[in-house]
């Protein structure tokens, strides 16, 4: 096999023109797609490394919204100042993601482009509704993630396009949370991750709901589970029992080696509770008991 | 490729689409040792420009020009990291060590960790108020099969009690 060219362009335009031959790959910090090439699964005639593209890894307020750079690391993310004040889910769902060394080179690029579903950031930029920006030599496009995810690593990008940007909406009032729950070791996968953004009122009734689950099926789903459940009520917690057990209908878990389907159905319902009682404050959900009941214990959770 | 290693400039062979970690072990630095191969157990561990990576998923042209520190130059810098693993016990085959010593310079230099106060794995959370930095959250993904956890966790809050 001949060697492999490996470009590092300084600039977008540079990164655009590199693109679009046979087996060309973008490379962000190459957690994903190094060991793809490893395996031989990929083999790439060029590598375009967006590392040295400086306009892609900052993270900046622009117009109401985070647009967040796609060269932006996990580790960077997790703690830059701006996305734990504007998006302080975000910035949990990043610190939590497998172990330091992939946070410290894994770019929010490659982590949306790669599109495993287990990943941690997409539910919460569901749930926050983050769009996804894209470029080529051709202009620029921005989709929803809603519609930028399509399946098990798939997603709307063209071989000639770069993610460059994701916006989050800057809301103020928005109440998020992030939770995952990881049956084996801390590092390791999620079996179930759940986002929740919400507001309420100020008699403190919810008026808006956003949820966003990952690790469940072939790819991160946003749900909006019916008002009538939910709206001009507070997040007491028979309310997010309700909520809870809505999403975990609407979830389609595919079966893996690891866990069966009706195991992550029912997982899902205690994740987006126990995010709704994150986000909904940090006192407990009123009506909830301090000390937890039996559904909010890990050991209820055991694989059957 | 051109980068500095270990504090000394380096000019070697090599393909920028193979791992950094074959790229320091021809070099001389064999402390690294490839374990799992895919990113998971830590052996490998390596710090690029201040931060630790899994070298055998680092691809070397992402290395170029970058201050790559080995547990060779760590602990050569520094006798109290090796001090403090073995006054602790802290290892038995010794096949993770390099990776769990270099992650423990981290873990006692950085401050501005995402496990540091207000990060994801402090009591408060991102963004919440923090609390002291856990040792084992950060160290999490260094991966022993011999000793247990509780010698490593102690030799690294020696050390950075030290720090
Ligand atoms: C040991 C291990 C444990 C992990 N555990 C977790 C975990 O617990 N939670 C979690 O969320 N994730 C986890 N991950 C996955 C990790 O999040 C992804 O590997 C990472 O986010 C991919 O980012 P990258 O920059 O390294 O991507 P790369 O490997 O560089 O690229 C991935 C794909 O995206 C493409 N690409 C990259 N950047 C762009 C761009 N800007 N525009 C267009 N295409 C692009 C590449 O061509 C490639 O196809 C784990 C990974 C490893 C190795
Ligand atoms: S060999 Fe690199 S992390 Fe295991
Ligand atoms: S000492 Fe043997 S693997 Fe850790």
């Amino acid at each position: 096999m001949p060697a492999t060219e490996f470009l590092a362009p300084s600039t977008l335009e540079e990164a655009l023109g590199a693109l679009g031959g046979d087996d060309t790959h973008l490379l962000g910090g190459g957690t994903a797609l190094a060991l793809l090439l490893k395996t031989g699964m990929v083999e790439a005639a060029r590598v375009v490394w967006l590392g040295r593209v400086a306009e892609l890894r900052a993270i900046t307020e622009l117009d109401g919204e985070l647009r967040i750079g796609a060269g932006v690391t996990l580790h960077t993310l997790s703690s830059s100042p701006l996305v734990r004040r504007h998006c302080p889910s975000l910035a949990r769902a990043a610190g939590l993601a497998a172990n330091i060394r992939v946070r410290a080179v894994a770019t929010l690029g490659g982590h949306l482009v790669h599109a495993d579903p287990r990943q941690d950031c997409p539910p919460v930029l569901l749930a926050c509704g983050a769009t996804v920006h894209l470029a080529s030599t051709a202009g620029e496009r921005a989709l929803a993630l809603d519609e930028f995810l399509v399946s098990f690593l798939e997603t709307a990008i063209l071989p000639t396009e770069v993610l460059t940007y994701v916006h989050v909406p800057i809301e103020p009032g928005r109440r998020e949370a992030y939770v995952r729950f990881t049956p084996g070791s801390e590092d390791d996968f999620p079996t179930v991750g759940a986002a929740v953004a919400l507001r309420a009122d100020d008699a403190g009734a919810l008026t808006d709901l956003e949820i966003g689950v990952g690790a469940v099926g072939a790819r991160a789903t946003r749900h909006r589970p019916d008002p009538a459940l939910w709206r001009g009520r507070p997040c007491t917690a028979p309310t997010a029992r309700a909520i809870g057990a809505a999403v975990a209908a609407d979830v389609a878990p595919a079966p893996d080696h690891r866990r069966s389907a009706r195991y992550r159905r029912h997982v899902t319902g205690v994740m987006v509770e126990r995010a709704l009682s994150d986000a909904w404050g940090a006192a407990p959900l009123p009506g909830t008991a301090t000390d937890p009941s039996p559904e909010r214990g890990a050991g209820a959770l055991h694989e059957h | 490729m051109h980068f500095r290693l270990n504090g000394q400039t380096a000019d070697v062979d090599a393909e920028p689409t193979e791992p950094l970690l074959d790229v320091v072990r021809r070099a001389g630095c064999t402390g690294p040792k490839e374990g799992c191969w895919i990113g998971v157990c830590g052996a490998c561990t390596v710090i690029v420009d201040g931060l630790p990576v899994s070298a055998c998923l680092y691809l070397a042209g992402m290395a170029e020009d970058a201050d790559v520190w080995t547990v060779e130059g760590l602990t050569a810098d520094d006798p109290a990291l090796v001090d403090a693993f073995a006054d602790a016990a802290a290892l038995q085959c010794g096949f993770c060590t390099p990776g769990q010593v270099t992650t423990a310079w981290w873990v006692a230099h950085r401050p501005d960790v995402d496990g540091g106060p207000g990060g994801a794995r402090s009591p408060g959370g991102a963004g919440g108020p923090g609390g002291d930095p856990d040792v084992a959250a950060l160290m999490a993904g260094n991966l022993c099969r011999c000793t247990g956890y509780q010698a490593i966790r102690a030799a690294v809050e020696t050390y950075r009690a030290g720090h």
